[in-house]
């Protein structure tokens, strides 16, 4: 079992875990994941590693509560225990001197984005961070940011902080800025990634995105997570989770993400009184 | 009456709102908190207009029409109010995605439907597409907000069976709280609080559960945001059929929508009155149809027992199975178990199949057994029942009725008599929503039955007896029910009783005076080769029967059954029934059977067929119907002279409670309800004695503690579950299982703390 050390709701639907895991803490890098499961017998369900204490040995996880297991994940409380935390998984996000670099983050990948954009600054690099969400109240870790980039943008829908509008808003910010970008990494729901690898096409530069395909074993054994890059078949948990996203095939990407959403249904809709969905 | 809006001379009743006066003559002033069904209560200052000769801008929906009156209901200057209006209330309501310029590409994209959590916005809102706000800031036109943006960040209510509340999102425009007292007249509902944090429940922080709601969903029906969220369809988008049908689930047969998308019933609204009305369902017909007929437990296709194991086979090997364990077998070798849930034409075939192919007389039901041996009494006296009834007397008495989730239709009728001055009693162990308006209530069973009812209506001259199924299982339910039969032999009284089953008449009308004969005599008769089960045998043990088929919407109970064929479930077919008041109600068909599953009749016309039958080869219900003879209806029920067990003794002091049992008769084709819907059982759970709150209080208990029920030499424990329905001293069990038994009905226990 794998106790939790600190476990508290951040914004509306989104929770932060401190899980102790101390040989994942131990050798996890930017960009990785590890596989969980709320209960025993439960689904096992990927999450990227939002941070780590390689002394203390804590892993930190931030989720958002959509299903069944992000919801029992939800409920658990300080001093409760995972049964399975499994990694590091996938390849670490790649870490060079790239120059300018551009990170853009939303909903949960707002937390993964801070080792990276650490690791890119401490590499040297320019860093840029924009984070976006629908309303000021949705946002959280700009404190945690400020200190491992240059420049922090936010970006609200209804503009009630920085920015308004979305993705979309982010070229003319940055060229108002000056700021160009020898790499973009974009972390966050799928909309978002796919709406960036069209925005920043132009550029020519690198985007890459970290994909959340369903996932089953994360080690390459059950084929679940396939999805076609530069016309060749991938395994996101092996091949990545990182790619460029000008070269992922985003409809059949998004087919296979909705595959099951009538059998994630079930669990919900034949509940009636329970909390836990 | 006629006045001028927008420069069009309109005419309007006397009496009516300037708002109402617009919408009859095609003007759509933008309104929140206005619903046709509601008293107008001015409360969002959306539909305000200008009326030359009154000062400022009154409210539409709260000023009266008036003869000659000059109304503007756009100008510049109304428009900028309203704009400025909507984002007041906006700048508190999750609004960004209704000024996102990404928000068409997102909702086309979207990936994954966002099943928990809180809604922060219309992409993951229950209310997307189907949303009186968005429509009106649609109307209206916004492009921002100027108001800062305040998020209330008050914890969503997930406690309470059947749906959700966030109250982050309500825009305190009181629908619900007026629909919940003046159409449902229940009063749960109140504005709490004060200011930012203002939300709507019940006073004194009770669970919507203790304090008295039914669960009727007409708050949700009316409410123009998300706020209030159905579970069961929370995440299953906007319907993209809807049926007009027949509640399934008692003999009322309400008339009811039911939802569908993508060939899958989503849920069940009450009937369009164009206004999505609030309607009058109980929770039955509101929110357990979807659960049900979703259920986990349902047949997809038929299975057959082999040696080693269960094998799914296609429908023709199911035929060709059922018709070789069926041949060589005939008369009373062969049995029959019906349901009352099932439709006239399913009854029809099936009981000419018995009888015509089968040579047998032997049905019976055991949903119908289990209703006790006064069954046929009561059926003979609903033979009377008139809904007209209710409101042509001047006295109505209310016996073993419990409108708290049943009936509700009647009981808004019956409350609505009481409070215009008629005089109602109750009589019964449970304190309903309709107990706040009874002159008089009296603790079921009564002793000396009939001289206490007569004494009930002495002064009365039109009484009307509402006899609910809980008239049926205290030990003088007999007498009783032949003492309100006298009453209406004599033209005393009149009488309504409220079937529990959506066919029990079609069921009657077919088994006539064999209805009550033991099922489970049949299901202990080793002599019988073949049982043929329409309905979900009670769990234990399997049937003594050689073999067993089982023919249901539901899988049956582990290990009973030999070949096991997937019928139609409700909605999935289109059938009859008869209602209550003896008028055929249509149930038409929803969506496509599940799976390989048939209509019951084409299932058992298939059967006839692979026997050799050729005249069974009907081309829909509608040939069946035409097959059917018109007497298929009513036949006389068995009479009752001289039937009467001894009333119930008063409780000895040392055994303080009083123990009223009943079975969980709220079922569908044998299942129960509580165990199909898990929001039902939190309301009616079985195998749980229910206490008042006061009571369990007293004896140190809380839910889900157990407790020891002691009478004389008999002994069992229970759960507890504290329900504010319970009157002190008062205990229910609902129970199916007759070894639960105690020397009488209702028994005097004494309780304790395990
Ligand atoms: C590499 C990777 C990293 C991720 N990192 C995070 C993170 O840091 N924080 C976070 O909130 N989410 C993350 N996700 C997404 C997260 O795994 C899903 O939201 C989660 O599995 C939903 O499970 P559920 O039972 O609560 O919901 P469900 O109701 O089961 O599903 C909701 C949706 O989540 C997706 N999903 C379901 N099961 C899986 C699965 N086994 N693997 C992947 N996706 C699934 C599907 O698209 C589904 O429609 C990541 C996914 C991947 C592949
Ligand atoms: S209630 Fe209506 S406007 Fe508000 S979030 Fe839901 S869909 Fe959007
Ligand atoms: S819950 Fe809905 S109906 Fe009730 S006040 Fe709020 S917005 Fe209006
Ligand atoms: S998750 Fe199984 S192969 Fe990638
Ligand atoms: S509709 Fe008239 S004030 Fe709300």
């Amino acid at each position: 079992m794998f106790a939790i050390v600190e476990s508290q709701p951040l914004v509306p639907n989104l929770y932060r875990m401190v899980v102790e895991a101390p040989p994942v803490a131990a050798q996890v890098k930017p960009g990785q994941f590890v596989i969980v499961q709320a209960v025993e017998f439960g689904e096992r369900i990927p999450l990227s590693v939002a941070d780590w204490d390689a002394e203390a040995g804590t892993l930190t996880l931030i989720f958002m509560e959509v299903g069944k297991t992000t919801s029992a994940l939800a409920a658990k409380k300080r001093g409760d225990a995972l049964p399975t935390v499994v990694g590091p998984l996938g390849n670490p996000t790649v870490i060079e001197p790239f120059g300018s670099v551009v990170c853009v983050a939303g909903c949960y990948g707002i937390g993964s984005i801070l080792p990276v954009a650490r690791a890119l600054k401490a590499a040297g690099n320019r860093v840029t961070v924009a984070i976006e969400g629908r309303s000021a109240y949705l946002l959280y870790g700009r404190e945690a940011l400020r200190g491992h980039c240059d420049t922090l943008i936010e970006i609200t829908r209804d503009g009630s902080r920085g920015f308004k509008g979305h993705i979309g808003r982010l070229p003319e910010i940055l060229r108002e800025k000056g700021v160009t970008a020898d790499r973009f990494i974009v972390n966050g729901c799928t909309f978002l990634m796919r709406r960036a690898s069209q925005v920043f096409e132009p550029a020519g530069v690198p985007v890459i995105v970290s994909l959340n395909p369903i996932m089953i074993d994360g080690t390459g054994m059950c084929g679940v997570c396939r999805l076609t890059y530069d016309g060749k078949m991938k395994f996101a948990c092996v091949d990545g989770p990182d790619f460029d996203g000008r070269l992922v095939d985003w409809e059949e990407f998004l087919k296979r993400r909705k595959q099951y959403v009538d059998e994630e249904l079930i669990p919900v809709h034949h509940t009636g009184h329970t909390r836990c969905y | 009456m006629k006045l001028v809006i927008d420069n069009r001379t309109v005419e309007a009743p006397e009496g009516t709102t300037i708002l109402d006066a617009a919408r009859h003559s095609g003007v759509a002033i933008p309104s929140l908190c206005s619903h046709p069904e509601l008293t107008p209560y001015g409360g969002c200052r959306l539909c305000i207009v200008e009326v030359e000769g009154m000062r400022g801008f009154p409210t539409a929906c709260t000023t009266r029409a008036e003869e000659g009156m000059t109304v503007r209901t756009v100008t510049a200057e109304i428009r900028q109010l309203r704009r400025e209006v909507l984002q007041l209330i906006l700048s508190e309501h999750p609004a960004s995605c209704l000024m996102c310029e990404e928000a068409e590409a997102c909702a086309s994209f979207q990936t994954t439907i966002r099943k928990a959590g809180v809604t922060t916005g219309c992409r993951t809102c229950t209310n997307d597409g189907r949303c009186d706000l968005q429509e009106v800031v649609e109307s209206v036109g916004l492009e921002e907000i100027a108001y800062p943006i305040y998020y209330r960040n008050i914890p969503v209510e997930k406690d309470d069976p059947f749906y959700d509340r966030d109250y982050n999102l309500c825009i305190l425009c009181g629908r619900c709280v007026r629909i919940c007292q003046e159409v449902r007249m229940n009063g749960t509902l109140a504005f709490k609080q004060r200011g930012r944090r203002t939300t709507i429940g019940p006073a004194f922080d009770r669970s919507h559960l203790e304090a008295g709601c039914e669960f009727c969903g007409a708050c949700l029906s009316v409410c123009p945001t998300g706020t209030l969220g159905e579970k069961g369809r929370k995440w299953a988008g906007a319907p993209d059929a809807t049926t007009a049908s027949a509640c399934p689930f008692c003999g009322l047969a309400c008339d009811l929508q039911i939802l569908a998308r993508k060939d899958t019933i989503i849920g069940t609204l009450p009937p369009d009155t164009g206004t999505c009305s609030g309607g009058t369902l109980c929770v039955k017909g509101r929110f357990c149809v979807p659960e049900a007929a979703n259920h986990p437990d349902r047949l997809a296709g038929p299975a057959a027992r082999v040696e080693g194991g269960v094998l799914g086979v296609p429908m023709e090997e199911a035929i060709q199975r059922a018709a070789g364990l069926l041949k060589g077998v005939e008369g009373g070798a062969f049995a029959m178990l019906l349901s009352p849930d099932l439709s006239l034409e399913d009854l029809w075939v099936a009981g000419r199949f018995a009888r015509e192919v089968m040579k047998s007389d032997r049905l019976a039901s055991t949903a119908v057994e289990a209703l006790g041996p006064a069954v046929g009494p009561f059926l003979e006296v609903a033979a009377g029942n008139r809904l007209a009834d209710i409101g042509e007397s001047d006295c109505i008495v209310a016996v073993g009725a419990d409108f708290s989730y049943g009936f509700s239709p009647i009981a808004l009728r019956i409350m609505a008599e009481a409070r215009s001055g008629r005089r109602y009693i109750r009589v019964g162990a449970i304190e309903d929503p309709t107990a706040k308006l009874a002159r008089e209530s009296h603790p079921h069973p009564l002793a000396q039955e009939s001289a206490f009812l007569e004494h009930l209506i002495a002064s009365a001259h039109r009484p009307l007896f509402v006899l609910g199924p809980d008239v049926l299982f205290p030990d003088n339910a007999e007498a009783v029910l032949a003492a309100v039969r006298n009453f209406t032999r004599s033209g005393r009284a009149k009488a309504l009783a409220l079937l529990p089953h959506h066919n029990l008449f079609g069921l009657a009308a077919l088994l006539g005076d064999t209805l009550e004969r033991g099922a489970s005599a049949l299901l202990n008769d080793g002599a019988i080769r073949v049982l043929y089960c329409l309905e979900n045998l009670p769990g234990g043990p399997r049937p003594a029967a050689v073999s067993v088929i089982h023919q249901s919407p539901f899988r049956p109970p582990a290990s009973s059954a030999d070949l096991v064929l997937p019928a139609a479930g409700m909605g999935e077919a289109p059938g009859t029934v008869l209602t209550l008041d003896g008028q055929p109600a249509v149930v038409r068909q929803a969506v496509g059977p599940r799976g390989t599953a048939l209509p019951d009749w084409k299932i058992l016309s298939a059967i006839a067929t692979a026997m050799g039958r050729t005249d069974f080869n009907y081309a829909d219900a509608g040939e069946i119907r035409r097959e059917m003879p018109p007497s298929f209806a009513l036949k006389p029920l068995r009479s009752l002279e001289g039937q009467t067990r001894g009333p119930a003794a008063a409780p000895p002091a040392n055994q303080p409670f009083l123990l009223h049992r009943r079975p969980p008769y709220e079922s569908f084709r044998g299942v129960a309800l509580n165990a199909l819907v898990p929001g039902f059982a939190d309301l009616l759970p079985s195998g749980h004695i229910a206490i008042n709150p006061g009571d369990a209080a007293r004896l140190g208990t809380t839910d889900g503690d157990i407790v020891r029920v002691e009478a004389g030499g008999a002994a069992a424990e229970f759960p507890v579950k504290p329900s504010p329905r319970l009157t002190p001293g008062t205990l229910v069990l609902i129970h199916a299982d007759p070894s639960a038994r105690f020397p009488s009905n209702p028994c005097a226990v004494n309780l304790r703390r395990r």
